[in-house]
């Protein structure tokens, strides 16, 4: 009896042994530690940018393009310039009190931008990874070759990319942007998404629903979009106004003032600073502050006409006075005056940045979708004259403005 | 103090809980393109009509087993319809239980591969996930309610998860509210198969619970609603942040979404791994839950004592076939074949029986 218990404590044993031997087996062969990349073993891409490669080409010498920024392709073609600005991850040092650069950048032409990448290798010593992507510059030369989508279209797909990763549009070379090497010591791409961040303070950068994901759907929805302009001059970046796209084609630039009316429009401002003229001194400013608003852009039916609405109501501070007589701030009647002045000024912006989108073609607040919502029914019948329609919609707008604060100190 | 001892039995509750757990697996990652580019901003619609349809479904599978209360499946159906017919229908539902095995086994490490262990061979996956699966089935069903008790708090930590995409929501997105696409809506129900995975297990499990105060198909009924609000609000979210026509360009709009949402600073990143993980619970119990009805299902109707007995039979089955579909046309196919199997099982088998049960103790009731 005892022994046959034995034998079966023992068999018990075995399988249990066996059991674990084949569990670490399994966990030894099928984790991922077999392919393990360490972070040192990664080069970091923190910015993708894409230049006609015909007009790079000008600025360069032709020797070092066709040395080491090239490859033989049997198929494609060498119409974009990728330049990638990589993160050295190792500490650098600083030579005499000059600090060293904390990115790279290589370069490669050609088409498609996938076996552009692969190629790159060629110059890297560690694998490319593109999940800290920081930012993607394109030229204006680049899209007006082919159109946004094939520059693009390697960034929908492969699944590092990240939705919230910022695109520009420059007017001149893209990859003076990657090789640009902040005065504050950040990484390049770092820096430029940090220019963005900056939008909900700044009413000149439409940085709200123009990063890369925003782009994407707005691409599979057939809708129109806008993304941010890059300026770089003398070595210095400078972001504002927005370059405006009807389905893949760069359309226009819309400047600093109707980027506000475009944020006013479509209601992403978080804040803004409103400068008008002062309505006792025209030849002087007030500055108005807002720090809250309400906007409603809605389609309307009457008969056979169409028309939008827009209500905005904002609520803010007196930022600045540059008047040289003082006002009485406590005169209501001149407060609001101001409150006037401000919402006159607003609803023309609206007005004047609504005129330029139609007299452009291009539909940035998404009125198509707004009227589809709206009036399913009417949509119907319009749907396939809206191209025709659209740029005699009016816009109404109702702008109700309050004044909470007078500042700090008057 | 709590009562943590182990019990052979389940409350009507826990029937309620177990059954709600292997609902929520990560099958439905895959199955949300076709069913929204089917009903495409009103696919919270689709979702909320879908719940009333698969709780009808369990609803009936309850009724039909509360009319043989401490036999499974195999037990009664001879007695129905014979015993070739019997064994017929059985095989359909060891099928359907099979597929969603697979299916959990094929989504998961597609998943696990491509956002997790970035392109380890799906065939080593599928031996890990199956040799976790195998150790789970093979304790007793009082170690197995345990376990699934424990990880069913995974539910909601991936419900919270998935809430952030919240952040994205833009209710322009959800307009027409008018449904105008009636057809549409209704394609995207039958997808819904996905959605709700492994109850036909109730046919099995139904001896294991305790009949007490509470009916099986309030407890379960909870469970039905509440994962239907979850996947109401999860089509509503899905569809305001990302818009429909996104979702049906994608392959997994669930983690695309989730890889939309950046929380400001960088105390945490790559949100979309840890719903991968939250995933991972959920799916297991699913294929526990499948795989130990097989196999008890199988113990009681050949008269086996032990159902681990079982459990390596179907092994070679589920990983080949695993393996197999990892191909886009071949997974097409086989989804196709899972939708059809289980609308097949629980719209024509399972009221067929309920039929005849029904007539048959009309004719017992005039004799």
């Amino acid at each position: 009896m005892l022994s046959r218990i034995n034998k079966g404590n023992v068999t018990a044993r075995v399988w249990r042994i066996a059991a674990a031997a084949i569990g670490i087996c399994a966990c030894l062969l099928t984790t991922g530690c077999w392919d393990a990349k360490e972070m040192q073993d990664r080069n970091f891409i923190l910015v993708a940018a894409i230049d006609d490669a015909d007009i790079v080409k000008k600025s360069e010498s032709e020797k070092q393009i066709a040395q080491t920024q090239t490859f033989v392709q049997k198929q494609g073609t060498k119409e974009y310039m990728l330049s990638l600005q990589v993160l050295k991850l190792a500490k650098t040092e600083s030579k005499g009190g000059v600090q060293a650069e904390k990115t790279f950048v290589i370069s490669n032409t050609g088409k498609p931008m996938f076996e552009m990448v692969r190629d790159m290798l060629g110059q890297s010593s560690k694998s490319l990874y593109f999940e800290q992507l920081d930012a993607i510059v394109i030229s204006e030369a680049a899209v007006k070759k082919n159109g946004l989508r094939p520059i693009i279209d390697f960034f929908r797909r492969d699944p590092e990319m990240r939705s919230r990763t910022k695109i520009f549009i420059t007017p001149g070379e893209a990859k003076a942007i990657a090789k640009y090497s902040p005065p504050t010591g950040e990484p390049g791409g770092v820096y430029l998404n940090g220019l963005v961040r900056n939008h909900k303070k700044n009413i000149h950068v439409g940085g709200a629903r123009t990063d890369f994901g925003y782009i994407i759907q707005a691409m599979d929805n057939d809708a129109d979009y806008a993304i941010l302009r890059l300026d770089y001059v003398d070595n210095v970046p400078k972001l504002g106004g927005l370059a405006l796209f009807k389905h893949d084609i760069l359309m226009g630039y819309a400047d600093e003032y109707l980027t506000r009316g475009v944020k006013f429009t479509y209601g992403t401002e978080k804040s803004a600073v409103i400068a008008i003229k002062c309505p006792e001194h025209p030849e002087q400013e007030i500055v108005y502050e807002l720090f809250q608003h309400d906007t409603k852009l809605i389609p309307h039916i009457e008969g056979d006409a169409i028309y939008f609405t827009l209500d905005i109501t904002m609520q803010g501070n007196i930022g600045e006075i540059d008047c040289t007589v003082k006002h009485d701030m406590h005169d209501f009647s001149f407060l609001h005056s101001i409150e006037q002045a401000v919402a006159q000024e607003v609803s023309q912006n609206a007005q004047d940045t609504w005129k330029f989108q139609q007299q452009l073609g291009v539909d940035i607040p998404n009125t198509k979708a707004r009227f589809k919502g709206r009036h399913p029914f009417e949509w119907k019948k319009i749907k396939d004259r809206w191209e025709e329609i659209y740029p005699t919609i009016p816009l109404i707008t109702s702008v109700n403005v309050n004044i909470r604060g007078i500042g700090e100190h008057d | 103090m709590a009562n943590l001892e182990a019990k052979g039995k389940m409350s009507a509750w826990q029937l309620g809980i177990v059954i709600t757990s292997g609902l929520l697996t990560a099958r439905l990652l895959t199955a949300t393109s076709p069913f929204v580019s089917c009903a495409q901003q009103l696919a919270w619609l689709s979702s909320a009509l879908a719940g009333v349809l698969f709780y009808l479904a369990a609803y009936l599978m309850i009724r039909l087993g509360q009319q043989f209360p401490e036999e499974t499946i195999g037990e009664y159906i001879p007695s129905l319809v014979g015993r070739k017919f019997g064994a017929i229908i059985f095989l359909v539902f060891i099928i359907v239980l099979l597929v969603n095995i697979i299916n959990c086994a094929a989504a998961l490490t597609t998943l696990v591969s491509i956002f997790l262990l970035d392109r380890t061979p799906q065939e080593f996956l599928v031996i890990v996930l199956l040799v976790a699966v195998v150790y789970g089935t093979v304790q007793d069903w009082r170690t197995i309610l345990r376990v699934i008790q424990i990880l069913f708090f995974g539910l909601p930590m991936l419900y919270i998860f998935y809430s952030l995409i919240w952040l994205n929501f833009d209710p322009l997105n959800l307009l027409p509210l008018w449904p105008d696409n009636f057809i549409g809506i209704l394609q995207g129900v039958a997808y819904h198969t996905n959605y709700y995975t492994g109850y036909e297990s109730l046919l099995v499990l139904l001896p294991l619970a305790n009949r007490g105060k509470v009916s099986f198909t309030r407890t379960v009924g909870w469970g039905f609603l509440v994962i239907t609000l979850i996947y109401v609000f999860g089509a509503i979210v899905l569809v305001g942040s990302i818009t429909a026509k996104t979702i049906a360009s994608v392959e997994q709009p669930v983690i695309y979404g989730m890889k939309s949402v950046e929380l400001p600073g960088t105390f945490i990143e790559r949100l979309e791994n840890y719903m991968i993980m939250f995933f991972i619970p959920g799916t297991y119990i699913s294929m526990v839950l499948s795989y130990f009805a097989i196999a008890e299902g199988c113990r009681k109707s050949l008269k086996y004592k032990d159902h681990r007995t079982f459990i390596p039979v179907f092994l070679p089955l589920i990983f080949w076939v695993s393996v197999f579909i990892y191909d886009p046309q071949r997974y097409h196919v086989f989804q196709n074949f899972s939708m059809f199997i289980a609308f097949f099982f629980s719209f024509v088998i399972i009221p067929l029986l309920l039929f005849l049960v029904w007539r048959k103790k009309g004719r017992d009731q005039q004799c």
